[in-house]
């Protein structure tokens, strides 16, 4: 098997075919509501995918304007710019916002778009679900923000660890938009995990067994029963939180028999394997671009998977060594030491996977590979500080220091912002049908990845000389000045180099070159689809025939083959095929929800109930939840199955 | 080199027939199910884990020694009933594909009225556990009242699955042709059952083996 | 990496130098190795399609997994060593974390302080860590990493430093508005020094002198401080705020926030929100003279 020479000028051929043949009438059936109407009403993957990324862009835009300030402020020692509160509301609006409304749903962003694509079916499993989520996410991430001008933001740090997030320390209305925020948050999260892996499990293209499933796909797929497990953990805790500051539960007062370290382990149980839960999917974003750009499908497959699951399994195992200075047993640090040691290992697997792909091909560069390769570089600097910390005294030291503030950031921003960048520039003409600017995208590259380095290298200095992190300001005279200026300055750096990387897309989306349907020559089965696909994605289900759908010749042709097949081409309504977990037979012909307003009303009445809980209207908190349901039993009433020709089993 | 060729009558318009007959696997919306019962699990299970927590953490006589023990009657009859109404609810689920609508319909029914059942003798022991215990007093209390409160809200939930489908029958929206809403509430419901057994044995029973 | 002078900071120091020499490296041959695809992959002479398993176990799997061990190895001992100190303690330092300053306490001779930590110079000193209200984290950079103060859960540790002098210290868990501003000092002293200082603090405060210092006392005793501050040897009995009974021998003010000098002293009573924004105490509305008179008193409390 070899790369098949790019196809170049447009349209792949057996597409062309395929469209040909029940294109129009596809069209027909799939054509979507346009304006207003069309946007609250659509179940549409790409639309909602597309809507995912620019809303957590937004976030990520905001979060790092807090970002910005905060490094203003700490650029020069004790300097005024802003006061305690407000410093404290920035970096914890930050954390949160980074964490949960951008790093997360940025990755479902990419999910929405490209699962359904790469797996070869015409929708999410539960597309209407899919819709409640974004609104969900929309949402409660306006929740979050608009707390901020009311000078309400969270004020207890990400991890908000109590008693100081209880109401005796900190009694405004600021944990409540805490706790309240991410519960809301939450029910989109679950909601669209679940779809991801009913999805990826029912929807597959006929052929597409496990051995030729992408690796992207197995990514979500993990990242999102990491978030099946991992979720409920912090729900509860945050669940538990509020009921204790409003209605005078004891679970973290203790002085009535709570306790302080339940919060921290219910947190961290939920955020160690969260730290995952967003570098996965970006791992797989790297494990799409890297066989493409090195012209050979991705080594040692097999250990590439099982690397995935075990990070996934593994991640559940190591939440303590976020609580190394705590004062737990001997034995209790040692067996988590061992355990965070242990998850280095399937990172290691992935990253030489990766490596020997890159020297067994051949090498293309463009800003998508350049981001990719970036990332290999970043993410082993963020992980072996990472492995540093098993060393417990030595997590000690630095435990809570800006030392801990360069790992993360280099796992984080260097995790998963390279890699969702390097998605980006490779699925931009997928997305928009337009190219962007190979000029442009280097400077881009070389922007962000050295304001990257300048703001977050010095942060390992500040931290080994003493520096905590969480401070408004620091006296002069520590050695802490320069490390702090330096990262100031990259900080702006990184500003210049995300502004100029906006104006990249938005020339490309105003005046860039037409995209073919496959400009880079890849492997995987989204780039069989139009730039930008047609609402139905595939006129014709293909049948899968490696892990290789376009590199192997069979999978593409059968597109052709099958193009008077009704099971393949399902014209009727809105109509996907169902098929078997592991070996895709096909089951049925399943079909798909309509456009609908329900959602839309759902999601609504959930933000009037959360936004009464947060003012304290219980009654009207409670109408609106019973509205809620009331909405919910209708859409369960109103299924496809019963109206419609035929039934969709969804629940 | 593929030559383009015109839309085919065949192509077009045919009845979705073509499937097999009979659906085979299970279907999305049981998967669907089966992944929202692992999510709900985890909170329960982390639920659970907190309660031991904060007893051992705790130390000295659990309930603490300003508390009484918590009352036996209620709970245990209301948890039997519950566990017991998993054989209906199986019934119903046979009771479905075979098209015996009132038996369908029966079985739900009572179904639904253990669920009521349960909930109603839930209350009745708040009432008796108050004010000796209350969720404001100590962790004890709150423990003991916010978990058996969570999941009543998860049977009200799952009362609410059976209205829709005890609904759905007497309009013959479920059926013969179409009996996997009813399998995918039973899922529910057994998931419900079983919780209230470790519920019940942590809350009511644990407290007595000290 | 700040310069060691305690035996928990110096293995961590050590530490340091083997973990960072090991992640130097890996991270030199990986990027040694992305770069070199991206510079010399350009135009190979052919591409392999298949194969590469071999490499990627070796080297991602079973060098690591010895690395990965060995790094265990270091993180067990660090844990024994740790825990234990070399000899026998003498000394018992009870801190009690607040929101925001350290108090401190010598229970063996009773004495009580803020924000100032005497120990005697190579002497392992017993370290018990609570709180008065949220959680904290006990931090000297140069002598032992972190450890928690937690409500509830009294944590004992210890620490000892090879050299006199006086190490800076901070609290590193978010605790509030002031968390940039609770830092604290350890002084290490010889023996002898030490000991002369915890006698001097055993005294009650020193009575007054001049009759400026009288009159401070008699505002002190009367107005607001003293339902906040004890001063031992008079009527002061507070205790939501530091003991003053020989605040003028501090070196800083405020948990390490301003120098102890007269004029800052005399700014912090009249408003110290005007120094630490949000601190729990409220600006004092006394008279110019007042000020002057109590400043000067508690500025002879050596
Ligand atoms: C995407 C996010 C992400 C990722 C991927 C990681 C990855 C890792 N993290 Fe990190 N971590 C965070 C996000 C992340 N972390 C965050 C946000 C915090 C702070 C939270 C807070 O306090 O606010 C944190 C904090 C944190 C701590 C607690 C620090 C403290 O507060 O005291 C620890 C301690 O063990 C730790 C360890 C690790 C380890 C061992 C890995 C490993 O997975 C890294 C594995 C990767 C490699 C090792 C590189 C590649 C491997 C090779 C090239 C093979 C050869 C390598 C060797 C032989 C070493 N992390
Ligand atoms: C994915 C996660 C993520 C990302 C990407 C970042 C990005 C950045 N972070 Fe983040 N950070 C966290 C997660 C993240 N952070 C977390 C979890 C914490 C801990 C919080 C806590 O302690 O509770 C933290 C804490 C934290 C601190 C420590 C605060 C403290 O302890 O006191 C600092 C300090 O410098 C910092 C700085 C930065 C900077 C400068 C960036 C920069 O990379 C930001 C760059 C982005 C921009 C500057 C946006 C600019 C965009 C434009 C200008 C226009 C483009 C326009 C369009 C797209 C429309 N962060
Ligand atoms: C409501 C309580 C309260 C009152 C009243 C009060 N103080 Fe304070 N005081 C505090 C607290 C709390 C601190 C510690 C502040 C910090 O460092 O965050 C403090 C700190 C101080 C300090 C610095 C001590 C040190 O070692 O750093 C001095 C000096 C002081 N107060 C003097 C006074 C005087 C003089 C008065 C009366 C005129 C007074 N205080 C009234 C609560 C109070
Ligand atoms: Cu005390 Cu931070
Ligand atoms: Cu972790």
């Amino acid at each position: 098997m070899t790369a098949a020479t790019t196809v170049t000028g447009g349209v792949i051929p057996e597409r062309r075919v395929a469209e040909s043949a029940v294109g129009e009438i596809l069209d027909e059936v799939w054509e979507e509501e346009p304006g207003l109407i069309g946007w609250i009403t659509t179940v549409n993957h790409k639309r909602i995918g597309r809507r995912y990324l620019v809303t957590a862009g937004f976030f990520f835009m905001l979060a790092g304007i807090n970002a910005l300030v905060m490094r203003t402020q700490l650029g020069t020692p004790n300097n005024t710019l802003v006061s305690p509160e407000l410093y404290d509301q920035l970096f914890s609006l930050h954390g949160v916002a980074m964490i949960f409304f951008f790093a997360t749903p940025f990755n479902a962003g990419f999910g929405n778009f490209f699962l359904p694509l790469m797996i070869g079916t015409r929708d999410m499993a539960f597309p209407r679900m899919n819709a409640v989520s974004y609104f969900l996410f929309l949402f409660s991430g306006l929740f979050m923000f608009s707390s901020l001008p009311f000078g309400l933001a969270p004020d207890g740090g990400w991890f908000a660890y109590v008693p100081l997030t209880g109401v005796k320390y900190l009694p405004g209305l600021n944990l409540d938009v805490y706790t309240l925020g991410l519960l809301f948050l939450a029910v989109s999260t679950t909601v669209g995990s679940i779809n991801f892996i009913v999805t990826a499990l029912k929807m597959r293209a006929p052929g597409m067994t496990l051995n030729r499933v992408p690796i992207y796909v197995w990514t979500v797929v993990t990242q999102s029963f990491m978030l099946i497990f991992a979720l409920p953990s912090l729900d509860l805790a945050n669940a538990m939180l509020f009921l204790d500051r409003r209605f005078g539960t004891n679970f973290f007062d203790i002085k009535h028999g709570g306790d302080a370290i339940l919060w921290q382990h219910l947190f961290w149980i939920f955020g160690h394997p969260d730290v995952y839960i967003i570098v996965l999917p970006a791992m797989g974003i790297i494990s799409t671009v890297i066989p493409t750009f090195s012209r050979r499908p991705i080594t040692a497959y097999p250990l590439v998977v099982l690397a995935t699951v075990a990070t996934g399994i593994i991640s559940f195992g190591v939440w303590v060594h976020h609580m190394f200075a705590v004062g737990l047993s001997q034995v209790s640090e040692s067996f988590f030491a061992a355990a965070t040691l242990t998850i280095s290992i399937p990172a290691g697997v992935q990253m030489f996977a990766w490596l020997v792909t890159m020297w067994k091909g051949r090498v293309v560069i463009t800003t998508a590979m350049l981001y990719a390769v970036s990332f290999i570089v970043a993410f082993v600097i963020g992980g072996v500080t990472g492995v540093m910390f098993a060393v417990v005294p030595f997590d000690q030291q630095v435990t809570d220091s800006y030392f801990v503030v360069a790992h993360f950031h280099y796992v984080l921003f260097g995790g998963a912002v390279l890699p969702m960048l390097a998605g980006l520039f490779y699925w931009w003409p997928k997305m928009t049908g337009r190219m962007t600017s190979h000029k442009g995208g280097i400077v881009s590259f070389i922007l962000v990845f050295t304001g990257f380095n300048v703001t977050f290298f010095p942060m390992h200095f500040a931290g080994m000389l003493g520096m905590p992190r969480r401070v408004y300001t620091y006296p002069s005279g520590l050695g802490w000045d320069i490390p702090n200026l330096i990262s100031t300055i990259g900080a702006f750096i990184l500003a210049a180099g995300f502004l100029w990387t906006f104006f990249v897309f938005a020339q490309s989306l105003l005046s860039g070159p037409r995209a073919p349907d496959d400009p880079w020559g890849a492997n995987t089965l989204e780039w069989v689809t139009g730039s930008p696909p047609k609402p139905y994605n595939f006129p014709v289900i293909p049948t899968v025939h490696s892990l290789n759908p376009l590199w192997d010749g069979k999978s593409l042709a059968s597109m052709e083959e099958h193009r008077h097949d009704y099971n393949r081409t399902m014209t009727s309504t809105h109509l996907a095929l169902r098929t078997s977990e592991l070996d895709t037979r096909v089951e049925k012909i399943m079909p798909m929800p309509e456009e609908t307003p329900v959602p839309f009303a759902t999601a609504v009445l959930l933000t009037a109930f959360f936004i009464s809980m947060l003012v304290g209207a219980y009654h009207a908190a409670e109408v609106s939840f019973g509205l809620c349901l009331a909405v919910v039993a209708f859409w369960l009433w109103r299924r496809p199955g019963i109206d419609e020709p035929e039934e969709a089993e969804e629940l | 080199m593929t030559t383009l060729d015109t839309r085919t009558e065949q192509a077009i318009r045919r009845p979705p027939r073509a499937a097999p007959e009979r659906p085979v696997g299970h279907t999305t919306g049981w998967w669907g199910m089966v992944l929202f019962i692992c999510t709900e699990s985890m909170t329960f299970a982390a639920f659970l884990a907190s309660y031991f927590y904060l007893r051992f953490d705790h130390g000295g006589p659990w309930p603490p020694a300003a508390d009484k023990p918590p009352h036996l009657l209620f709970p245990s009859v209301g948890t039997f009933v519950l566990v017991l109404s998993c054989v209906t609810m199986a019934l119903a689920v046979r009771a479905a594909p075979k098209g015996r609508r009132a038996a369908l319909g029966l079985t739900l029914l009572v179904t639904l009225l253990a669920g009521c059942v349960f909930v109603a003798f839930q209350c009745v022991d708040y009432t008796q556990e108050m004010p000796s215990s209350t969720p404001t007093k100590d962790a004890y209390g709150s423990l003991m009242f916010m978990l058996t409160g969570l999941h009543v809200v998860h049977v009200l939930l799952g009362l609410g699955m059976l209205v829709v489908l005890v609904a759905s029958t007497l309009l013959g929206r479920i059926g013969p042709k179409r009996p996997e809403p009813v399998a995918i509430v039973s899922l529910y419901w057994y998931f419900l059952a079983v919780l209230a057994v470790c519920i019940y044995g942590t809350v009511y029973l644990t407290p007595y083996l000290s | 990496m700040v310069a060691p002078d305690g035996p928990k900071s110096r293995f961590v120091t050590n530490a340091w130098w083997i973990l960072t020499g090991v992640a130097a490296f890996v991270c030199i041959v990986v990027i040694a190795l992305a770069v070199g695809a991206m510079l010399f992959r350009r135009r190979p002479k052919r591409v392999d399609t298949e194969g590469g398993q071999r490499q990627v176990v070796v080297f991602g799997l079973l060098i690591p997994a010895v690395v990965l061990a060995a790094t265990f190895a270091l993180s067990v001992t660090g844990i024994a060593v740790n825990a234990n100190p070399p000899s026998p303690d003498r000394v018992t330092v009870d801190v009690i974390g607040h929101q925001w300053w350290w108090g401190v306490k010598y229970p063996d001779a009773g004495v009580v302080t803020a924000n100032e930590i005497h120990v005697p110079t190579g002497e392992p000193v017993r370290l018990r860590l609570t709180t008065g209200d949220v959680i904290h984290s006990f931090w000297v950079p140069q002598i032992m990493p972190k450890m928690d103060l937690i409500p509830n859960r009294p944590n004992t540790t210890w620490f000892s430093v090879d050299r006199s002098g006086v190490y800076r210290g901070q609290c590193a868990e978010y605790c509030g508005l002031e968390h940039a501003h609770m830092a604290f000092e350890v002084i290490a002293q010889p023996r002898a020094e030490f000991e002369k200082w915890l006698h001097r603090e055993q005294q009650t405060a020193a009575t007054p002198s001049t009759a400026e210092q009288q009159r401070g006392l008699s505002v002190f005793e009367s107005s607001s401080c003293a339902t906040c501050h004890t001063i031992r040897g008079t009527t002061a009995h507070g205790h939501v705020g530091p003991d003053l009974t020989h605040v003028g021998s501090r070196d800083k003010l405020a948990a390490g926030t301003i120098p102890n000098t007269f004029g800052n002293m005399a700014g912090w009573v009249a408003n110290s929100q005007a120094i630490k924004p949000g601190n729990k105490m409220p600006p004092q509305s006394l008279s110019p003279d007042d000020l002057r008179a109590v400043v000067t008193y508690l500025q002879s409390l050596e």
